[in-house]
């Protein structure tokens, strides 16, 4: 007995050895959260001069610092004009620009002697050997992009009783100071670029030091201001959408509610043109303007001139494949899932523009005339319209299809009807029908031809662009399905036969 | 038509009645035109739209039907799981790939080169090229297993398990070809991803479709160049690598590389010898003139 109890607990012991070193690790080792904002690292981008780098470049827990420091303050790192009472946000202090050496040992300086004083203080303090901020991180991206919104403008026009010159400014070559002029207001990306441009700082360097600035002065005197921390500008603050936004003011810059534009020397009429309805339907003013916030024409001249790229201004209105002209953005709604079904379906391939020019180009006008919705189909076409279509012509595995044809005119008439961008395009009734009945404009008060017309059972060898219509009929009615994010079984069209009936009787292969 | 007697007009009229009647009772609609007679001496090959292809496998049905394999349950979506190859029973595999795009299915089969390795390979002329561009397979077949070999696109498949073992491979269905007859697959494609027709006009139809919808395509028509073209040809909404396809085939075509090669054989064998009797002959006389 003695022994096979000792033989057990030498097992036993042994076993819980072997899950120890086999589980260990997940069981007891330190899990990295990266959802904890000290844990979160940021690139040290300020490092041009350093470049080539000479060790692994280091990620730095800014956050980590702010709250281990919070007591001292920016002052800790950044220096600080008491005559302005403004930080200097770049780091180290004083840092020499010039000289690649005395930069990294200022760096090193700066970091290691703190980490050391406060280690020989006996506080919270950070590495001090090379290796331990000299090392690759596996860094997940989390920081996004400020997206300056009308709703976030409009929060700061309140925030500082509309005090323009607060943030905007020009710079005056003659007296060389920066100055306020109304109406010259701009994106700060038109000055403030990329990198550092003479006395011009990067967007990035003025972006921080301004916002940050200010917000920190109304933090130390308790009022409600900004955010100070990372996070709070590039992690919490939330995009919302076009429908939100709709209802706040648009910054005032004397733009023009509604205007004619009329271009010398142009064949075609003016276009009535609708600022304040365009403005509701952007997130800021860059989504047409650029940075400049100039009118069309001031850089796109009908030639084409180096202020406007090159790109003259019809292929400024007109250019498809860019995200800022009129008919680019346009272009885009139409992948909309609610529109991409006609749009992106087989109509796409014959679609005219032709016929759209007068939509925009109106002629000089005061305003649009309203555009009635379209009416409802039966109204139109009382006998010609079908209810329901039994589909029954290649019934052989599946049951008939039934195809509720009214009903999807109906749909697709109410979704053409609330937009209002669709509204302006879609004048007939009978635009809707294009959708499917692609090749054959359709008139009131005469049937256009079925899918079965064109697209016969068989294939045509002679023309294999045109599918046979089985495929018709499932390219187009899939295809929407599949654009449009709807049921996409086979089932939900045609119920599966239970017993179906061979293409080659069994007669036929015993005769053969 | 001048030379339509009587009783051949009237036969005609019947026969016509008769056969739109009997096909209507028979088989509505979907049956094909009979005897629709390929006459052109051109190749023959399936344009294969890969935006198209929704991956309900009926072209994987309708392969083993036509030609006497075990048919598949094609409700049967978990062998989309793993990348499938062709197998002795299934001479056509529609494989799904998840690509930057979205799922893609792509059906893998024999392409049917233009100038087709296996075709070279094969010691016995099992494997044939036809003139309308199947490459078809033989019973005359010695079993080397050559074809297999030299495939760059690992297709033919041989019978381990059989006593007198078969290669097996897509053959474009040439039986029901010669009947008048597209391939079982595409005539089962319920969205004509599959497209059959003679190699220029596929071409010509792919070329359409990118130039159309230059957004949806990627630009470029698997089979057209490669291994010197083949009669499969392939569009994408993604690069071909990503959908399971081998891009570094070259557009040689493999015969090509052996060419050289075999072309010296009867050389070296035949000529080399004559040579060096003359010059010997030559040297002879020499030495005994000396």
């Amino acid at each position: 007995m003695g022994k096979k109890r000792i033989t057990s607990f030498i097992i036993f012991g042994i076993s819980i050895i072997i899950f120890g070193i086999g589980f260990g690790h997940n069981l007891w080792s330190k899990i990295i959260e990266p959802q904890k904002t000290t844990e979160r690292p940021i690139i040290i981008s300020d490092i041009a001069p350093l470049k080539p780098l000479e060790e692994e470049r280091v990620w730095f827990y800014h956050q980590k610092h702010t709250t281990e420091l919070e007591a001292s303050g920016c002052k800790v790192c950044h220096s600080y004009d008491t005559q302005k009472s403004r930080f200097d946000f770049r780091y180290p202090k004083n840092r020499p620009e010039k000289d690649r050496r005395d930069l990294i040992e200022t760096y090193h300086n700066s970091c290691i002697g703190c980490h050391r004083e406060r280690l020989s203080k006996g506080l919270s303090t950070g590495p001090t050997a090379c290796g331990e901020c000299h090392k690759p991180v596996l860094y997940q991206e989390w920081i996004k992009p400020v997206v300056f919104h009308y709703g976030l403008h409009y929060q700061h026009e309140k925030a500082t009783d509309k005090k323009c010159e607060l943030c905007h400014h020009i710079y005056d070559e003659k007296e060389k100071k920066l100055i306020y002029k109304q109406g010259t207001e701009s994106s700060c990306r038109d000055c403030h670029r990329q990198s550092d441009e003479g006395n011009r700082n990067s967007f990035r360097k003025v972006a921080h030091s301004d916002c940050i600035n200010c917000h920190l002065e109304k933090k130390e005197k308790k009022q409600k201001g900004g955010p100070t921390t990372c996070e709070g500008c590039h992690l919490d603050l939330k995009l919302p959408s076009i429908q939100e936004i709709a209802e706040i003011p648009r910054p005032d810059r004397k733009q023009p509610k509604t205007t004619n534009i009329k271009v010398d020397g142009a064949g075609m009429p003016a276009v009535f043109f609708d600022h304040q309805r365009h403005e509701m339907s952007s997130l800021t003013c860059r989504t047409c303007h650029h940075e400049t916030l100039q009118a069309c024409k001031n850089c796109h001249t009908s030639e084409g001139s180096p202020e406007g790229g090159g790109i003259s201004l019809e292929s400024a209105f007109h250019e498809k494949n860019s995200s800022l002209s009129c008919e680019g953005c346009h272009e885009r709604q139409k992948a909309q899932e609610k529109c991409s079904g006609c749009h992106l379906g087989t109509r796409t391939q014959m679609e005219g523009r032709q016929q759209s020019c007068i939509v925009c180009h109106t002629g000089p006008i005061k305003e649009l005339p309203p555009i009635p919705p379209l009416g409802a189909p039966e109204g139109i076409m009382p006998d010609n319209v079908k209810a329901e279509i039994t589909i029954n012509i290649l019934e052989r595995e599946y049951e008939p299809a039934k195809f509720p044809h009214l009903q999807i005119i109906k749909k697709l008439t109410e979704i053409s009807n609330e937009d209002p961008l669709a509204r302006q395009f879609h004048r007939q009734p009978t635009t809707i029908c294009m959708g499917c009945h692609h090749h054959s404009p359709v008139e009131p008060k005469s049937s256009p031809p079925t899918c079965g017309n064109c697209h016969k059972a068989t294939p045509d060898f002679d023309d294999l662009g045109k599918p046979r219509l089985m495929a018709a009929y499932h390219l187009q009615c899939l295809g929407c399905h599949q654009k449009m994010n709807l049921e996409q079984n086979c089932t939900v069209c045609h119920a599966k036969k239970t017993s179906v009936k061979p293409l080659i009787s069994e007669k036929q292969k015993k005769s053969k | 038509m001048n030379n339509i007697d009587r009783r051949t007009f009237f036969k005609l009229i019947s026969s016509g009645i008769a056969g739109a009647i009997g096909g209507k009772l028979v088989t509505p609609g979907i049956a094909w035109a009979k005897g629709t007679n390929f006459h052109s001496d051109e190749f023959y090959g399936i344009l294969v739209d890969t935006t198209r292809c929704i991956g309900c496998r009926r072209c994987e049905k309708a392969c083993a039907e036509a030609n006497n394999l075990p048919v598949p349950d094609i409700n049967d979506t978990s062998v989309f799981n793993h990348e499938r190859q062709t197998s002795v029973i299934q001479w056509n595999v529609v494989n799904r790939f998840e690509t930057e795009k979205g799922t893609v299915f792509v059906p893998r089969r024999c392409m049917h080169c233009n100038q087709a390795a296996c075709v070279a390979a094969c010691l016995v002329k099992a494997m044939k090229k036809r003139k309308t561009g199947q490459v078809t397979w033989d019973e005359n077949c010695l079993g080397c297993r050559l074809c297999m070999v030299s495939c760059p696109f690992d297709i033919p498949k041989f019978e381990y398990d059989k006593a007198i073992p078969k290669i097996q491979k897509c053959n474009l269905c040439w039986g029901r070809f010669q009947d008048g007859k597209p391939p079982a697959c595409v005539e089962a494609c319920p969205m004509d991803a599959l497209l059959f027709g003679t190699r220029r006009q596929l071409l010509e139809e792919a070329r359409r479709r990118i130039y159309q919808q230059p957004d949806k395509y990627y630009h470029h028509i698997f089979g057209e160049l490669e291994v010197g073209g083949t009669s499969h040809l392939y569009l994408s909404a993604v690069p071909f690598e990503q959908i399971g396809f081998r891009t570094d085939v070259g557009t040689t075509p493999y015969p090509e590389y052996s060419k050289g090669f075999l072309y010296a054989v009867p050389f070296i064998l035949v000529l080399w010898p004559i040579l060096m009797l003359g010059m010997s002959q030559v040297t002879k006389r020499q030495q005994n003139k000396e």
